[in-house]
């Protein structure tokens, strides 16, 4: 896709404390997120988060119990969805079967009477950025999804709105597709510079379009922060285990005292570590919590075939060779942890191998709370 | 080994082969069909060439296309085609309309909605036998309902050389709009929600929601529902039969089915009957070609 000043209007969202139920189940207990202007902000969340919910409460589709959204300071709870200038993106594009790509494309101008020289300009502008002139007469059910996905797309860069409203569009494509129209889509909203709120299940997804990411669970925010902030500071054990590929190692450990020193001794096992800094502030101040998770991500593991000084033996329990990398998976005591190396790794199952890891990378949770210490 | 075994079984309790197993299934349909309708549709295209009167002892005498040359020209056939065409064009027409529109009342979710639309069907499940009879009674100029609530005591109905079409399109417009609603409405409940939540968010008003997306979505059904009803509506007999009396007054209701009928049972002219039936049907097959042009076109296939 070229670059292609369309001029979109930029546009500010807050949301505040939104509630939203239907009957008696609580799809929303008072999320409350922003997004900047031309930031691209990705709602993630498993199904059944409420994260469609939250889209289609700004959109307007669906009127929030209780909470305040905003777009550009203006609050349009009461506003219907035709008055937001917003552009939704279904997850199954809700392209409208009987017209053509052409039609389709030019419903939202013609809807509001645009006259017909511009409708086509636009229409044939729009089909040029998104490389879908040679459909233009098609009917939808001529299309592959990944053709319809950007018709899809296409109906909502063509209004200029104030805000883009995606519902994990890239769901229904297939696997190598969905890799390419990541990047594509990730372009596109950077040249057009228009405000982006995108839902998806997908983490991978998130990691890698979104400027700032918001993990939602059962209705309530999680965490928001930038991918890397998601990534390697998960503030609570569901964020931990949701993000990532694979997830966070995550084994249950207590304090204990080792020579004289307080350190981390992982449950059943002979692994011991030293405190990370946040532990031993929280242990020192009397108020670290006897219950404890350790946390760790596969790369700042490491194994090797030969004993050091400061290594864990562990055994090997299997291997999942994976092309770029493999990833071993190795028991120290009863748990099973996923170490990242270097793909010439290679073991045999239960064999004893040496376990080094990275201080930096290793993260302390509550079990009671399941929330990050620090 | 298995072969041996199957050979031992006695005949009737050996395994059947899919091809037997289709033959078996299929041939007493065809044989019924053959008998019931094939038949007699070749053997009546015949009757229609000849001069043949079932009650008479000769046997059917070839006269070419003499009966259709006679039909054709006899104001009496043309009388019952117009009585005929009027009644398709009105009661197919008032059903459309006021179906379409029950349709769109009803596409929505409202307290008794389902006991309502249960009522709004009985009319439908009646035998057209049935409700000619007891609309006679309601439309009775003496002691029926509907003159008693109009307060038109003596206003005649059925027995009205004008009103009497009315009367029949007023009973077949009662017993079956409830068809087209119903078509109609499982076709409004076809239109995914998304669409107009899409068209929503890109500022469409209802009409145009209505033009652009409603209409051509569920316009495929309408016209099979208007398909059918024009065909059913073109051979209407049962109704005329019964509320107005075998077609009065007069012959001022008497439809081209109720012709056949006089034609072919009581005078016996078995010949010119078979042969107005042959008109009639290529008129309906011509009608519901029309349809179905129709409705390769709005499916996009034309």
């Amino acid at each position: 896709m070229s670059p292609e000043p369309t001029g979109g209007t930029m546009a500010e969202l807050v949301v505040e404390n939104i509630v939203k139920t239907f009957g008696d189940v609580y799809a929303l207990k008072g999320v409350s997120f922003s997004v900047k202007n031309g930031e691209f902000v990705v709602l993630l969340g498993p199904s059944g988060s409420g994260k469609t919910t939250a889209l289609r409460c700004v959109a307007g589709l669906e009127k929030p119990d209780r909470g305040h959204i905003f777009i550009d300071g203006q609050r349009v709870n009461e506003m219907p969805p035709a008055d937001r200038d917003i552009a939704f993106v279904f997850q199954n594009y809700a392209l409208y079967p009987h017209l053509t790509v052409f039609e389709n494309l030019a419903f939202p101008l013609r809807a509001v009477g645009t006259g017909k020289a511009e409708v086509n300009e636009r229409v044939q502008n729009v089909a040029r950025i998104l490389h879908i002139e040679h459909l233009l007469h098609r009917r939808p059910h001529h299309l592959s999804s990944g053709e319809m996905q950007r018709v899809a797309l296409g109906r909502a860069i063509i209004r200029r709105p104030k805000l883009f409203l995606m519902d994990e569009p890239l769901s229904n494509l297939d696997a190598l597709l969905r890799a390419e129209m990541r990047a594509e889509l990730k372009r596109l909203q950077k040249d057009l510079g228009t405000t982006t709120l995108f839902v998806t299940h997908d983490q991978l997804e998130a990691m890698s379009m979104g400027d700032r990411i918001a993990v939602l669970d059962q209705g309530q925010i999680q965490q928001i922060g930038s991918p890397d902030e998601i990534y390697h500071r998960p503030a609570n054990l569901f964020v931990a285990s949701f993000v990532g590929s694979p997830a966070m190692n995550l084994v249950p450990c207590r304090l204990a005292e080792e020579n004289g020193q307080r350190r981390l001794i992982v449950e059943d096992s002979n692994w011991s570590l030293p405190l990370p800094p946040e532990v031993a502030r929280a242990a020192q101040e009397g108020r670290a919590p006897s219950r404890l998770v350790l946390g760790i991500r596969a790369e700042d593991l490491s194994v090797s075939l030969s004993a050091s000084d400061g290594a864990v033996a562990a055994e090997v329990y299997v291997l999942e060779p994976l092309g770029a990398e493999t990833i071993v998976n190795v028991l120290i005591g009863p748990h099973v942890l996923k170490v990242r190396t270097r793909p010439t790794f290679t073991a045999s199952i239960r064999q004893t191998v040496y376990m080094t890891w990275n201080q930096e990378g290793v993260r302390v949770f509550d079990a009671q709370t399941e929330k990050a210490l620090g | 080994m298995p072969v041996s075994v199957r050979q031992r079984r006695p005949v009737w309790k050996r395994a059947l082969t899919d091809q037997q197993i289709k033959i078996a299934f299929i041939t007493p349909t065809l044989l019924l069909l053959l008998a019931m309708n094939i038949f007699p549709l070749i053997w009546s295209l015949y009757l229609s060439f000849c001069e043949y009167y079932a009650d008479q002892p000769e046997s059917p005498r070839w006269v070419g296309i003499a009966n259709y040359r006679a039909l054709l020209t006899d104001p009496e056939i043309w009388h019952s085609f117009q009585v005929t065409a009027a009644f398709v064009f009105l009661a197919v027409g008032t059903e459309f309309i006021l179906g379409f529109g029950l349709a769109l009342l009803f596409h929505r979710s409202f307290a008794g909605k389902g006991l309502l639309l249960t009522l709004f069907l009985i009319p439908m499940m009646l035998s057209p036998v049935v409700v000619g009879l007891f609309w006679k009674f309601i439309f009775d100029p003496n002691w029926g309902i509907i003159d008693y609530l109009l307060r038109l005591p003596g206003f005649e109905w059925v027995t009205h050389p004008r009103r009497a079409l009315w009367a029949l399109v007023i009973v077949d417009a009662w017993m079956w709009t409830p068809f087209i609603m119903l078509i109609a409405l499982a076709g409004l409940s076809a239109i995914p929600q998304s669409l107009y939540e899409a068209a929503a968010v890109d500022r469409a008003s209802s009409w145009f929601k209505f033009r652009h997306i409603t209409l051509p979505m569920v316009s495929p059904l309408l016209i099979i529902a208007l398909l059918i009803r024009t065909m059913d509506a073109a051979k209407l007999f049962d109704l005329p039969w019964t509320l107005t009396d075998e077609g009065g007054p007069g012959n001022a209701t008497e439809t081209v089915s109720l012709l056949i009928y006089r034609l072919a049972f009581k005078m016996q002219d078995t010949g010119s009957s078979c042969a107005l039936a042959y008109i009639l049907l290529v008129i309906i097959i011509a009608l519901s070609n029309l349809f179905l042009r129709q409705l390769k076109k709005v499916k996009g296939e034309l």
